[in-house]
């Protein structure tokens, strides 16, 4: 049990990261990435490719991915993604789905479709761990994997609290137009936006081949726990996205330790549930739960005091 | 040389024609009053002026320069600046950040930050709120902190008065007389009332589904003939049978 929430929790970093780049998407950009999950897969088989073809050492490799992904994300967003924007909500829906059929297809072409993983390149850090008090074994790289989720939602919390182009983001993603007055250039803040959205998938998809092993049609499971950990977590927070992470990573952990099939059964589970308290109609209930992630949010200085939908 | 010269302008929403033709200048430090009833095109003409609209015939000079091709953002750094209709703060965030963007994004400094909230004091008592929790003439007021910040030489004023108390009325036209005092800036102002709007502008214009109908200095021109002009009664000397 102790064991099976342990490894939730640091599971929970991957989705984290995951999620993240969806949540700054939708934020941000006002736009739902369907592809994401396939983007994160993307960014394990460049790594693998790197390796492979390029021949360059594993950590290089790692760090070469997220400058290209983050290169392919200001091009598309420039190229395609703000262009289907001016044309409803529907048109990104189907230019993301259709983007991700490309990439499933264009991985199996080019890397065949037999499973891949990065854990081969990695040494004993895909075994290794510490042997800890009450019998619980955790391994190096989950905690790895959590410690840097942690770091880079961090991170870009206090990107968006701090900085100018936080402030901008921040500005763009309540009123693009309004942003504009006040001298910001909304669509390149977009397209960083957009940079970090498919940097983070990248990562989250080095993450994921690092412990596990990926198909070029392994996104769009990835994209469904990215979604379910941002809902869970509530929209438009980062440190709500890390808890979303958490939690979801918590219930498929303690679902598995009741058989194998529970793992994502669970899961499921937390996100229906979460997401029937927030959508039901349950009346003073409903508000009170609201009311109360308010209060959460609020505790955590997540938004501000105005921006509560919900009064006490 | 005219602060803001907007030259035969004509803007469209689709084969709606919402400005046709206009022709405007305004001189530093001047205040100019646009009035005309609902759908007259005054919101059109202003997002057309800060570049929210692509104008589909004509030009917008900015002191002199040709700004017609400048995007919405470039154009506060040039020095025009709009409050525009709804004010439309950024209500995820603090009264202090929503005025910081405007700073740094046009690169103004610390010091003209200080200067605003000296001519606003209510502004630097309402700092660390955040701005989706104001009263409707406290959202004006920081509104109107965030275009000065970016020290404009013209700034659009539009809806200045609507949706707000008669007390945050008084409030609002004291500061921008303060403001005019000041004559820095040149101010454009969209105002509802006509009264108030006769009462505080150097010159009036008035249009009517699209096009200036009336422009005059208010002491040459009577309520009575803008009222006509407001709602499309003066065509001609014998309109009135
Ligand atoms: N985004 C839009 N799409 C289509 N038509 C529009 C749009 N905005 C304005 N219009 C139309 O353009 C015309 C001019 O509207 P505009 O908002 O410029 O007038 P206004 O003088 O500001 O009116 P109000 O006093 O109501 O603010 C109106 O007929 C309006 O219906
Ligand atoms: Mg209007």
């Amino acid at each position: 049990m102790l064991e099976a929430i342990v490894q939730g929790v640091l599971l929970g970093g991957y989705y984290a990261v995951i999620a993240a780049g969806l949540s700054l998407m939708l934020g941000v950009v006002r736009f739902i990435n369907l592809a994401h999950g396939d983007l994160a897969v993307l960014g394990a088989y460049l790594a693998l490719a790197a390796i492979a073809f390029l021949g360059l050492p594993v950590w290089w490799a790692f760090a070469l991915v997220l400058p290209v992904m983050a290169g392919i994300g200001w091009g598309l967003q420039r190229f395609l993604f703000a262009r289907t924007l001016e044309g409803g909500f529907l048109l990104p829906l189907l230019a993301t789905f259709g983007l991700g059929a490309v990439l499933q297809n264009g991985m199996q072409g080019i890397f065949g479709s037999e499973t891949r993983s990065l854990a081969n390149y990695m040494g004993n850090l895909s075994w290794a761990g510490w042997q800890l008090p009450f019998g619980l074994y955790v391994g190096v790289l989950p905690v790895l994997t959590f410690a840097a989720a942690v770091i880079v939602l961090g991170g870009l919390q206090v990107m968006l609290s701090f900085t100018k182009i936080g402030r901008a983001m921040r500005a763009t993603s309540t009123d693009p137009e309004a942003a504009e007055l006040q001298g910001v250039d909304a669509r390149r803040v977009q397209r960083v936006a957009t940079a970090i959205a498919f940097m983070l998938a990248g990562l989250a998809g080095m993450f994921l081949a690092m412990r596990a092993q990926v198909t070029p049609y392994a996104g769009p499971a990835q994209l469904i726990f990215a979604f379910q950990a941002v809902i869970i977590g509530g929209i438009g927070s980062l440190w709500g996205t890390l808890i979303g992470g958490i939690a979801l990573g918590v219930a498929q952990s303690l679902g598995a330790s009741i058989s194998a099939q529970w793992f994502q059964l669970a899961g499921h589970f937390l996100f229906f549930v979460v997401l029937a308290i927030r959508m039901s109609s349950a009346g003073p209930t409903r508000e009170r739960v609201l009311v109360w992630f308010d209060r959460i949010a609020d505790a955590l200085r997540l938004r501000t005091r105005g921006e509560r939908k919900h009064a006490d | 040389m005219s602060a803001l010269a907007v030259e035969a302008i004509t803007s469209r929403h689709g084969l709606l024609t919402a400005v046709h033709g206009v022709s405007l200048t305004i001189e530093p430090g001047e205040v100019l009053a646009v009035v005309g009833a609902n759908g007259a095109g005054k919101t059109t003409l202003f997002r057309t002026i800060a570049g929210l609209h692509r104008p589909a015939e004509g030009a917008v000079f900015l002191g002199g320069i040709d700004i017609t091709d400048v995007p919405a953002y470039g154009r506060p750094h040039l020095g025009l600046s709009m409050v525009p209709e709804g004010r439309r703060l950024f209500t995820n965030m603090t009264v202090r950040e929503n005025i910081q963007i405007a700073c740094e994004q046009t690169g103004r400094s610390r010091k003209t930050f200080g200067a605003v909230l000296d001519a606003l004091p209510v502004v630097r008592t309402l700092l660390g709120k955040p701005a989706g929790g104001l009263s409707g003439g406290q959202r004006q007021a920081v509104a109107i902190a965030r275009a000065l910040v970016t020290a404009p030489r013209v700034l659009l004023l539009d809806e200045v008065s609507l949706g707000l108390s008669p007390a945050a009325i008084d409030t609002v036209y004291e500061t921008l007389a303060a403001l005019k005092l000041g004559g820095e800036a040149a101010m454009v102002v969209v105002e509802q009332d006509l009264d108030r709007a006769m009462g505080f502008c150097d010159r009036l214009v008035c249009m009517l589904e699209g096009k200036i109908v009336l422009e005059g200095k208010p002491k040459d021109l009577t309520r009575e003939e803008v009222s006509q002009a407001y709602f499309g009664l003066h065509k001609g000397s014998n309109a009135h049978a």
